[in-house]
């Protein structure tokens, strides 16, 4: 690794006491001015960490008339009080605030695996990112150095599969120090639409790659990439089970174990969170009639029996072996396809690691946009994370422009030649790969179903009372 | 592959066992810090302690736990992050952990409590199949 190194700053890592380091982080890309911040006790009172946390920090750092790309909007990140936990499923979250770039207005977003539970060990209880930079950057923090370096970009890739195997190998001393980090990324997507996303890394030892959780809602990702904040990377070596310095830490592991024997003797009879994840509702939302089915128009269809939880099961998802996205979390929601051999797009032919499928992405991607095939869902959902799109609002906004296909609102020659009947899932992915390269028809849909009524009216003589009808969203946020 | 086994009917429920395994390996005069637990239902004996079956090994959320090369499930207590998951795991209710340990402890078929035993209730099978 030779990147050119544009700021140091050394810190002395504070040890957690009761869950709280109290010092965040301040990080400004415009002048590479970093500072430290005391979290007092007020802010543990009222706003107790994670989001609340976040939201301090944003009401602090803008005003009421600052836009989303204004150089004062910031991505906040926190973790929390009982983040990090390795007793209890789910701790190992970041909960993520901004200005949204679809809706205006403050939002949060939140992702699993490890970057939000390693900065707190770092010794930062939040980390905010203001600023823009002229040239991209990525941000690296080493919690048990206590160093931070702002360095330049050295052509590093895009797309995440890519920047996370490579940033991951470069900070790592070796293959069992790979779990030791975390990279924060978007994709090449992310400049040319408003819904980006942000995709945390975490290393999988079993399958030696590299593996991503999203906080995929509102264009936190379209944030990131306007900030030329390529990847923002923290590494954090010495996970224990009391690094937050619990108060009881005797209550706490008799209750980790009692909650992990009911989700073993449980799960299974249940939810069956360890074997398909939350797609599991998929079957059961297509029953009762609430499954989003082509723009919403039905709440069902006979050939969802195509992308069941048993199909992904069956012949896409490996079973038997932790997938989790934090140390203790025995719900292990986090699913993979591994070896999974892509048929389109720039990385056709190669196999991959596709992390998924979420309910959102089965129900969004599949039955939503009239798609019954469990190959081309999971393809979706790959270039969805590496191109860093939020996958919930592009299909819905995906859904709702091929219901105007459909109805005649939009013709061939609008959508440049693409055909987007429903089913039409090679559209879908064209679609995903003109965000990518930031051309075509991909850009307009990667503006939102808000921006997509007002350019179709506007440009393509589109009906705006049936627009406003059929496309799902509020305040500008797709859902 | 070694595993412990315990002759239910001639085990007196001295619990000799419990004491030498928490001696040997943690230097405490304490049950709970022991790898065998010898439970009375009724003054019947039973015996709590790992059968090598390695269903956690695959649960590990640290990807720590792994079988060596005579078959027998160890802990790597470098990867061990002590989440303790594979405790409440364990069909056999036989991976055990202490409030003041940093990883969970289980039965490595060792036979320091086969020594202790005074009534020859403890042995080591060793079977020629490894999983």
């Amino acid at each position: 690794m030779a990147r050119k190194i544009l700021k140091s700053y050394e810190y002395k890592p504070q040890k957690l006491s009761r869950g709280y380091t109290r010092k965040s982080l301040y990080i400004n890309v415009g002048d590479l001015s970093v500072k430290e911040k005391d979290v007092s006790q007020m802010m543990i009172d009222k706003f107790v960490g994670g989001k609340g946390f976040d939201l301090y920090y944003l009401w602090h750092a803008t005003r009421p008339e600052t836009k989303w790309d204004d150089p004062e909007n910031e991505i906040v990140m926190s973790a929390g009080p009982l983040g990090g936990m390795t007793q209890y499923s789910g701790t190992g979250k970041t909960l993520v605030c901004g200005i949204s770039p679809l809706t205006g207005i403050p939002i949060d977003s939140n992702a699993g695996g490890y970057f939000g539970p390693l900065l707190k060990f770092s010794g930062w209880d939040a980390l905010e990112l203001q600023g823009k930079s002229d040239k991209d950057l990525v941000i690296f923090i080493d919690g048990n150095k206590g160093l931070i370096q702002i360095e330049e970009d050295d052509g590093l890739p895009e797309d995440t599969h890519l920047l996370n195997e490579k940033l991951t190998s470069e900070y790592a001393e070796n293959e069992d120090d790979k779990v030791n980090i975390s990279v924060v990324c978007t994709g090449s997507a992310a400049p040319h639409i408003r819904f980006g996303m942000l995709n945390f890394s975490f290393y999988d030892p079993r399958r030696k790659t590299c593996r991503v959780k999203q906080a995929g809602r509102c264009g936190l990702g379209t944030i990131l990439r306007d900030k030329k904040i390529k990847a923002l990377v923290v590494k954090f070596k010495g996970v224990t089970p009391n690094l937050n310095d619990v108060a009881d830490i005797s209550a706490i592991n008799k209750i980790g174990v009692k909650y992990a024997k009911e989700m073993h003797d449980l799960d299974q009879k249940q939810n069956g969170m360890r074997k398909i994840g939350t797609a599991n509702t998929v079957s059961i939302m297509n029953k009762y009639d609430l499954l989003p089915t082509r723009n919403f128009q039905t709440g069902g269809d006979p050939e969802v029996v195509k992308i069941s939880p048993e199909v992904f099961i069956n012949n896409f998802l490996t079973q038997g072996i932790h997938d989790g996205c934090w140390y203790g979390c025995t719900m292990a929601c986090a699913k993979t396809a591994d070896h999974f051999k892509l048929l389109t797009g720039p990385y056709k032919d190669q196999c991959v690691t596709v992390d998924g499928p979420e309910y959102e992405c089965v129900a969004g991607l599949g039955s939503n946009l009239g798609v019954f095939d469990p190959q081309a869902i999971l393809e979706e959902n790959f270039y969805c994370d590496t191109y860093g799109v939020d996958l919930v609002s592009f299909a819905t906004t995906m859904a709702f422009v091929m219901e105007c296909f459909e109805r005649g609102q939009i013709s061939l020659e609008d959508t440049g030649g693409l055909d987007l009947h429903f089913g039409n899932s090679a559209s879908v992915l064209e679609i995903l790969n003109q965000m990518s390269r930031g051309e075509g028809f991909g850009v307009i849909v990667g503006q939102g179903v808000r921006r997509c009524k007002q350019i179709f009216v506007e440009k393509f003589g589109a009906d705006p009372m049936l627009l406003q009808d059929i496309g799902m969203e509020n305040k500008g946020l797709e859902y | 592959m070694k595993i412990l086994a315990h002759k239910q009917d001639i085990c007196t429920g001295c619990r000799n066992c419990e004491e030498a395994c928490a001696e040997f390996y943690f230097k405490r005069n304490d049950r709970n810090y022991s790898s065998i637990r010898i439970n009375n239902n009724d003054n019947t004996f039973h015996a709590v302690k790992c059968t090598q079956c390695g269903e956690c090994i695959n649960m590990c959320t640290s990807n720590a736990i792994y079988r060596d090369r005579l078959g027998i499930v160890r802990i790597d207590k470098k990867k061990c992050v002590g989440c303790l998951g594979c405790v409440g795991f364990c069909t056999e209710l036989s991976m055990f952990y202490a409030d003041d340990l940093p990883v969970p402890f289980k039965c490595v078929a060792c036979g320091v409590c086969v020594k202790a035993c005074p009534e020859g209730a403890l042995e080591i099978l060793v079977s020629q199949v490894k999983e």
